[in-house]
């Protein structure tokens, strides 16, 4: 149900793509920012699997129920034979981040919030009276992470499975809550994205799969294909939040 | 008035089915050398016509297209060591307020031969000195419409107060890795029919959505791109 939920949101995400607006991050402008907190997302549940252009969805309310319990089905399946790897995105992802915003000069700390929400922080004023929040008080800007579950996704019921991970960021200024950057970036299986332009990153051909027994046959090349996006979404975060020259 | 025989009709549905199946690459190649033969050869960025670039306000954005395919006055720049290539001049807004510039270029060629013109922008003092260029790392390769776009934004702060102008040219091509285009993963929208037709439109969807071959996005020498003067003031968030 959950990963239903988090196929939905993804859905939400794109359909309301018209009011997200885009902030680069003006280094020069915030040169005195050194320390950020980043606010872990929430933890990821497990791998999904999305078909997007189903002929089921033209089939109205049933068509609907059928296409959901495929893609329940199919989730299920995928997610049994990753389950014994022990391999979290968001705990992978969030390392790797502050890896990167670390080498590029910043005092990072990490703030679990132990959120169930898939989506960025929408008001702080909560959050600030929190122990959990504590170390973020000290900084100087307060980066969120906000994903949803890795999945595998088929362009139509034909077409290989290829990875996906959906990932947006935002900074905010400590002091007083200005947004200092925000970005959306896609890794894998590039979403018909309307007005959202997220940053598109490809993933290796060696991980598109022709079915779901192929999919399933070999979970440690399925992993490999989608925790080769990390690194790659870390490093672009880095690069755009990195500070100006001291 | 006479009725279409079925064989015209025929004939001229095919010739529409052939005319859309064409690529605008070629008529993007043409363009691009008939741009190449009628463009002026300037030996310097100070002998560039410039084009004066102004903020509305401190609030409004100014946006300024370039079409270098269709430009009536092209003009190319001659650097040491390589072939000359296209330039263009732009004289920065004088403006008390900070100021990003964004530039944003569309990858052309339909799906068959995607290519995109990849830009680099150079900005130069009152004596046309470099002060700052944008590199290959400071673009980002986008999703939009059918095959995507690349862009990347630099920031005018008083810092940079020095700085007077802008040239746009080509990203010197040996810089250009060619890059893994995404546009396999997308698909043409399914055909919209009448309801009876369900049966008719869930087969186009199933045939539409098949594997595409990936495709390499190549460099082009000209395209077109859009330059945004957007004035600088971070939002709060909620605002």
């Amino acid at each position: 149900m959950k990963k239903l939920i988090a196929l939905f949101l993804v859905a939400l995400t794109l359909s309301g793509c018209a009011a997200i607006e885009k902030q680069a991050f003006n280094r020069e402008a915030h040169s005195t920012i050194r320390k950020i907190a980043l606010i872990e997302p929430r933890p990821s549940t497990g791998f999904g699997i999305s078909v997007q252009n189903h002929p089921a969805m033209h089939l109205g309310l049933i068509g609907a129920v059928a296409y959901s319990a495929e893609m329940t089905s199919k989730s299920n399946s995928l997610d049994a034979v990753m389950k014994p790897l022990n391999w979290s995105l968001t705990s992978t992802l969030i390392s790797a981040i502050a890896d990167e915003l670390t080498k590029s000069g910043y005092e990072v700390v990490r703030v679990d919030m132990k959120r169930d929400s898939l989506t960025l922080v929408k008001d702080y004023t909560e959050y600030k009276t929190s122990p959990a929040f504590a170390p973020a008080l000290s900084a100087d800007a307060w980066v969120d992470v906000a994903t949803r579950d890795p999945l595998y996704v088929a362009n139509g019921p034909t077409s290989d499975y290829v990875p996906s991970i959906g990932l947006t960021v935002r900074m905010v200024s400590a002091k007083d809550q200005t947004i200092l950057y925000r970005e959306d970036f896609f890794y894998g299986y590039a979403f018909p994205t309307g007005r959202l332009q997220p940053v598109l990153l490809p993933s290796e051909s060696a991980f598109r799969f022709a079915n779901m027994d192929a999919l399933t046959a070999d979970p440690k090349k399925t992993l490999e294909g989608i925790a080769k996006g990390v690194p790659l979404l870390a490093k672009k975060v880095a690069e755009d939040m990195a500070p100006a020259r001291r | 008035m006479k009725p279409l025989h079925i064989k015209t009709i025929t004939l001229i549905c095919g010739v529409l089915l052939l005319a859309g199946c064409q690529t605008p690459s070629a008529t993007i190649a043409e363009r691009t050398a008939l741009r190449e033969s009628t463009a002026q050869i300037v030996d310097s960025f100070r002998a560039l016509t410039p084009t004066a670039i102004a903020l509305p306000s401190e609030t409004e954005a100014h946006e300024q297209r370039v079409d270098m395919l269709n430009s009536a006055t092209p003009e190319k720049v001659r650097q040491a060591g390589a072939e000359p290539v296209f330039a263009r001049l732009f004289t920065l807004p004088q403006h008390n307020v900070s100021y990003a510039v964004k530039i944003t270029t569309s990858v052309l060629g339909g799906r068959e031969n995607p290519a995109v013109y990849y830009p680099r922008m150079i900005f130069l003092d009152e004596s046309f000195n470099v002060t700052r260029h944008t590199t290959q790392r400071d673009f980002r390769f986008r999703g939009s419409g059918v095959a995507g776009v690349i862009s990347a934004t630099v920031f005018v702060n008083p810092q940079n107060r020095n700085e007077r102008y802008l040239v746009v040219v080509e990203e010197p091509p040996k810089d250009v890795a060619e890059q893994l285009s995404l546009i396999a993963g997308q698909a043409p929208p399914p055909m919209v029919l009448p309801l009876p037709l369900k049966l008719a439109e869930m087969m186009w969807v199933v045939a539409s959505t098949s594997n595409e071959p990936e495709r390499k996005l190549r460099a082009m020498r000209a395209g077109v791109y859009d330059l945004t003067f957007t004035p600088y003031k971070a939002r709060k968030l909620g605002e």
